[in-house]
């Protein structure tokens, strides 16, 4: 259980609502995909203001659209996430 | 800096991971000699914008304490959860990269997609006040050696002692990420931030680590 309050997508209404359904919409590696019905928990952290969570995952998402491929991109990513001791 | 794995990269990953790892780790290093060979100036800008968002993501995780939920097929990763952050040298060595570095020329919807989220990050009165977001971008700025935003933001020291914890709690999460608890954000309940006012505490802190390293990571092809 994450230490900061969150809303899980079935408990979601109204904006944030929109938002989960919005984002489970964009294409995702299978690797990304949590093994349960709920949305990952990076992005339910940020489930207690769904525009701050749509204004996140706009940037997040337009990084797949850059001079970098896909290699290039996970390579950076993980040896930021390890470089930060981190799993994500 | 880079572990005996990445040492056994292809000379171009080996490049781009020791990018990652300076930028992430001390990005007041990034020097021009650091450029992998061949890379041209808008691969490096998405090479920053990508050590940037995981600066971002990898604090919100932390901070949040969100659990690992990927079907990974890759080994376990262990925290060393004890490891210490790098020195930070001293102030008059640090760079300054100016204001027009800190957007995504070679990429403009994702450069306004950063726009949009920084006004939002930054300039919002709710659930904490500006004052707040901008004392806990400036300790960011500083433990990022980010001297122009530390500049900017030199106004926004700690006045109170709820202030002071909002600063402590901006300079643990910027130095040392791995090392948050849930204690962390109790000691912000207990001074009365609500829980969406903790989310805005996050991720104003987040958003700086991430703004800085975006400047400094261009210092490859600025300086």
């Amino acid at each position: 259980m994450a230490w900061l309050a969150t809303i899980s997508r079935r408990d979601a209404e109204g904006a944030l609502a929109e938002t989960y359904a919005a984002m489970a919409a964009r294409p995702i590696p299978d690797v990304y995909r949590p093994p349960h019905d709920d949305a990952p928990g990076i992005i339910r952290a940020h489930s207690l203001d769904a525009e701050l969570m749509r204004r996140t995952f706009a940037v997040s998402g337009s990084l797949h659209r850059t001079a970098l491929d896909w290699a290039d991109r996970e390579l950076i990513s993980s040896v930021t996430s390890r470089t930060n001791q981190c799993f994500y | 800096m880079l572990k005996g794995e990445d040492e056994r990269l292809p000379q171009r990953g080996a490049a781009l991971a020791r990018f990652a790892v300076t930028l992430t780790a001390q990005p007041w290093s990034v020097t021009p000699e650091l450029a992998p060979h061949g890379v041209g100036a808008e691969a490096i800008e998405a090479m920053a914008a990508v050590v940037a968002m995981f600066n971002y993501l990898t604090r919100v995780a932390d901070a949040s304490g969100i659990e690992f939920d990927y079907a990974s097929p890759l080994p376990v990763f262990a925290p060393e959860r004890d490891r210490q952050p790098v020195t930070r040298p001293d102030r008059a060595t640090w760079p300054e990269i100016t204001g027009e570095f800190r957007t995504l020329r070679s990429f403009p919807a994702m450069s306004e997609a950063w726009r949009q989220w920084r006004e939002y990050v930054f300039d919002s009165d709710e659930p904490i006040t500006q004052r707040e977001r901008r004392l806990l971008a400036g300790a960011a700025a500083q433990e990022s050696c980010d001297r122009w935003r530390a500049d900017e933001l030199a106004g926004y020291s700690p006045r109170n002692d709820r202030e002071s914890l909002l600063d402590a709690f901006a300079r643990k999460l910027s130095r040392r990420p791995w090392q948050m608890r849930p204690t962390d954000l109790q000691t912000l309940r207990d001074a009365g931030y609500p829980e969406p006012a903790l989310l805005h505490v996050i991720s104003a802190v987040a958003l700086q680590n991430a703004e800085s390293r975006l400047a400094l990571g261009r210092a490859l092809i600025t300086r």
